[in-house]
């Protein structure tokens, strides 16, 4: 691992004990003044929440700026729909599954793009969304393109799981939660996305 | 337990999330099976990977903040897009097409009913019902004068029948 990519990921743990060490009931108080539209309460919320909010966004979708705009427009969805939040499940895992959604409608954007022969500009030539530009480039290690690779050719539904429970470390009731399925059905999809993504990196020679 | 039974609970053996029974005959397994015990350390193995996938997010806050100012600050703009977007949608469509069909059809039958007039129904029938209790006294209780002449009854009581009979296929 680089020396860049190891400080910031040192960076990327002092900000997950940050989340971690966040309150329960300072976070139903905030929730609660979000519900009575006090947008600094709102702005707590998104610094707590950004870093797995983002993570989770980039590892479904692969793509820094793509990722940034589902994670923005998550929030923006959390926003609008506050008053909807009753407190029967962990606020987390109301905030995941909205993110989920929002990646979903990123990658059916992304296909709509390649399918509608309107949206495609031949002027330029056909750059790969996952292509990154030579700045990010050295933010980057090969192993982690290798890995995303792999999570590219993967079912949608695999990557989702196999983010959610390795990077973010869902329970696997908390999964069920988030993609509003049965335990048993995060068991059996989990173990096959798991599958997958080891076949996808013998594949690739890793 | 056969070879590919157990397979199926290493991913759940991996995250602790077996019963005890389960995990001791998974434990057994692994004892012997080359294959399920390589399997098991590459699910550990790319844990491991995937969790140093975890970047530096960037700050989201100001941008968000700004979304939201910007939808709170347009909320004519936006509450005219919604309406738009629900007026457009082909369930709402669909629903206001069939109840202007439902409403057309009932306008239309409401106004083409010949509504009775029973008003002049009615004094027509008292009118006859008036001349029936003169002329047939056993029929009320009202009390008739003695001198009032008998009259053809069965006749009168038929054409009374025909008429009520007309008035209540009205």
């Amino acid at each position: 691992m680089s020396v860049i990519s190891h400080t910031l990921n040192m960076e990327t743990y002092s900000e997950i004990a940050q989340v971690e060490e966040f309150d329960s009931q300072q976070e139903r108080e905030l929730i609660l003044r979000c519900q009575e539209r006090d947008t600094a309460a709102m702005g707590t919320l998104v610094v707590q929440y950004q870093h797995w909010v983002y993570n989770i966004a980039f590892g479904i979708l692969g793509h820094h700026e793509d990722a940034e705009d589902a994670a923005q427009d998550a929030f923006l969805s959390v926003w609008q729909n506050i008053d909807n939040f009753q407190f029967r499940s962990r606020f987390s895992t109301w905030l995941y599954r909205i993110v989920k959604n929002k990646c979903l409608n990123v990658i059916d954007q992304r296909k709509r793009r390649k399918t509608d022969p309107m949206e495609i500009d031949d002027s330029q030539p056909w750059v790969p969304l996952d292509t990154v530009t030579p700045e990010k480039e050295a933010l980057r290690t090969e192993q982690s393109e290798m890995l995303h690779a792999a999570l590219d050719r993967l079912k949608e539904s695999y990557r989702t799981i196999l983010i959610l429970r390795e990077l973010r470390e869902l329970s696997y009731e908390e999964i069920a939660e988030v993609l509003n399925c049965t335990l048993g059905r995060v068991k059996s999809r989990l173990h096959e996305a798991r599958k997958a993504l080891r076949t996808e990196l013998e594949r690739i020679d890793w | 337990m056969k070879h590919q039974r157990i397979q199926k609970h290493l991913s759940a053996y991996f995250d602790n999330e077996l019963t005890s029974v389960l995990r001791k005959k998974v434990d057994e397994h692994l004892r012997v099976c080359q294959e399920c015990t390589e399997m098991l350390e590459d699910f550990k193995v790319n844990r491991g990977r995937i969790a140093e996938l975890v970047h530096p997010a960037p700050s989201l806050k100001d941008a968000v903040l700004a979304k939201i100012r910007e939808t709170e600050n347009a909320p004519h703009e936006n509450f005219l897009s919604t309406l738009r977007r629900w007026v457009f949608r082909p369930i709402t469509v669909g629903t206001t097409a069939f109840s202007t069909v439902c409403l057309v059809v009932a306008l239309y039958f409401f106004t083409n009913t010949p509504t009775p007039q029973y008003d002049e129904l009615l004094d027509f029938y008292f009118e006859v019902h008036t001349q029936e209790v003169a002329n047939n006294p056993l029929k009320s209780n009202v009390a008739t004068p003695l001198n009032t002449p008998a009259t053809d009854t069965e006749d009168f009581g038929e054409g009374t029948d025909t008429l009520l009979d007309l008035f209540f296929e009205d």
